[in-house]
């Protein structure tokens, strides 16, 4: 079933893209489909869901994309900057994030830039960690209302698994190894999702799981959440004694296959020995426990 | 002023109702305290309430809408046909209501007083500050100041995330994962 499946997805990818093919476009049909393969790929394991998606784009708008964007119509440009920012979030790639910027710049000239555009852009340079140029622009568009914090990079060109951690009232964030010792547990959580927050309370509520956690947890948000450091200094108040920090590239924690909040990893000497996914109403302590004693000294 | 006067109606018509039609018909609110994600409880209470009164609660009540209302004034005739067709495809439901809903298009293609329509079918209007939407009327700047102004309180609704079946919430580019969701992944 999932075979037939995964290959009628394949075939919409394949096969959509020879049906729209022809010298006169119809950008929405190619929406159409990129958002129908989104859909389609939302069941798949993540790094297949974003080689999908990508490919679906490359497929029905790239050529657009990196083409003459002035004989572009307006309207027909903000489906290939929404469809590029659709390949951007999941891939986490730069170039996507490049085309984006071209296809904003196109518009804003046109002053054809309605609010969401400069917010996804910022989000896109963010996610794609493209920090600087988030910076910037961010500067340079005071509509946004937005500041980011400094960013000091601790940990120098290291390609290991990294952490943004929130320093100095939120003002700063530091880039640095993370620490997993012999032994740890990251979870990868959101302050925004419920089932992260339920799963943050009922651990510290318990007394059997609160200290294990507050000693070897990390709470770590995923490449693709938005800096807001207000944000994470508020979640740290609320769920005391758990410290959160941002993930810098993904592809830094080969180890960890989900970044979907919340999921447990139970580290034991660089190792993922055990992995819970998600909080249910009546929580997971058992599986939590579980895990913990996997990873516990010998 | 007429705000307010609906606001405090929608008060008293929760506590007659709470008791009785919410509890009778669709069960007691199943959110445990403790898995309550950071949403104030006016808001919640709001939002139970606008949910609650919406005419679409389910696919079955949209199937209707769709077969009575749709080319008749609905407020989704105002999409474009493509438009309408990814909203619709990406509208889902628990036992109370919309649990989540692609917001792409909805941007793209609607002023604030539009979307506002929209999602009171709903009974997602609460969500509308979260939204990026043109400004063209009077009306549209007043109800973003109405309703920006409370989205820190419903922090709960996840931008770009979907709420996925095995109670974690997913990277979800364009969609709105709303605070309902926590309680249909039981």
């Amino acid at each position: 079933m999932k075979t037939k499946r995964l290959a009628w997805l394949y075939a919409v990818v394949a096969g959509a893209s020879v049906a729209t093919a022809g010298p006169v476009r119809d950008l929405q049909k190619d929406y159409d489909v990129l958002v129908g393969v989104q859909t389609a790929a939302m069941d798949r394991p993540e790094p297949e869901r974003a080689t999908l998606i990508a490919a679906s784009y490359r497929e029905h708008f790239q050529a657009v994309a990196t083409g003459d964007l002035q004989a572009v119509a307006s309207a027909d440009l903000d489906l290939v900057f929404r469809a590029a920012t659709m390949a951007a979030g999941y891939t986490l790639e730069r170039a996507y994030v490049v085309q984006m910027k071209a296809v904003y710049d196109v518009l804003a000239a046109r002053n054809a830039i309605g609010g969401r555009h400069p917010q996804s852009m910022l989000e896109a340079f963010v996610a794609a960690r493209m920090l600087e140029d988030a910076r910037r622009f961010a500067q340079a568009t005071p509509s946004l209302g937005v500041t980011l914090p400094a960013f000091r990079d601790a940990a120098g060109g290291s390609d290991g698994p990294m952490l943004w951690s929130v320093q100095d009232q939120g003002r700063t964030l530091v880039r640095q190894a993370a620490d997993l010792g012999t032994s740890a547990v990251v979870v990868v959580a959101h302050p925004l999702c419920g089932f992260s927050q339920a799963a943050a309370v009922q651990i510290a509520r318990d007394e059997t799981l609160r200290g294990r956690f507050a000693q070897q947890s990390i709470w770590v948000l995923p490449q693709t959440a938005m800096i807001d450091t207000a944000q994470v200094l508020a979640w740290e108040k609320d769920h005391a004694p758990f410290s959160m920090a941002y993930v810098d590239r993904q592809r830094g924690w080969p180890m960890i296959d989900s970044w979907a909040t919340p999921t447990f990893y139970f580290f034991k000497d660089g190792r993922v020995v055990h992995e819970v996914v998600g909080w249910p109403q009546e929580g997971r302590k058992a599986e939590l426990l579980e895990g913990l004693a996997k990873i516990a000294a010998e | 002023m007429k705000w307010h006067l609906i606001l405090a109606a929608a008060a008293l018509f929760s506590i007659a109702c709470e008791a009785t039609e919410l509890g009778s018909r669709q069960g007691p609110a199943v959110i445990d305290a403790s898995m309550q994600p950071a949403l104030d409880a006016e808001v919640q209470r709001r939002r139970d309430i606008e949910q609650f009164l919406a005419p679409i609660k389910s696919e079955r009540d949209l199937a209707e809408h769709l077969d009575t209302q749709l080319g008749r004034g609905s407020p989704l005739d105002r999409l474009s046909t493509h438009a309408r067709t990814r909203f619709l495809g990406s509208l889902t439901f628990n036992e109370r209501g919309l649990t989540g809903y692609r917001y792409d298009d909805l941007e793209a293609e609607l002023g604030v007083s539009e979307a506002f329509q929209v999602l009171s079918l709903f009974g997602a209007q609460d969500t509308l500050g979260t939204l990026r939407l043109r400004q063209t009327t009077d009306r549209d700047a007043q109800l973003q100041a109405l309703y920006g102004k409370g989205s820190e309180a419903v922090a709960a609704d996840h931008f770009n995330y979907k709420c996925v079946s095995r109670a974690t919430c997913e990277f979800g580019n364009n969609f709105i994962c709303m605070s309902g969701c926590l309680t249909y992944i039981q």
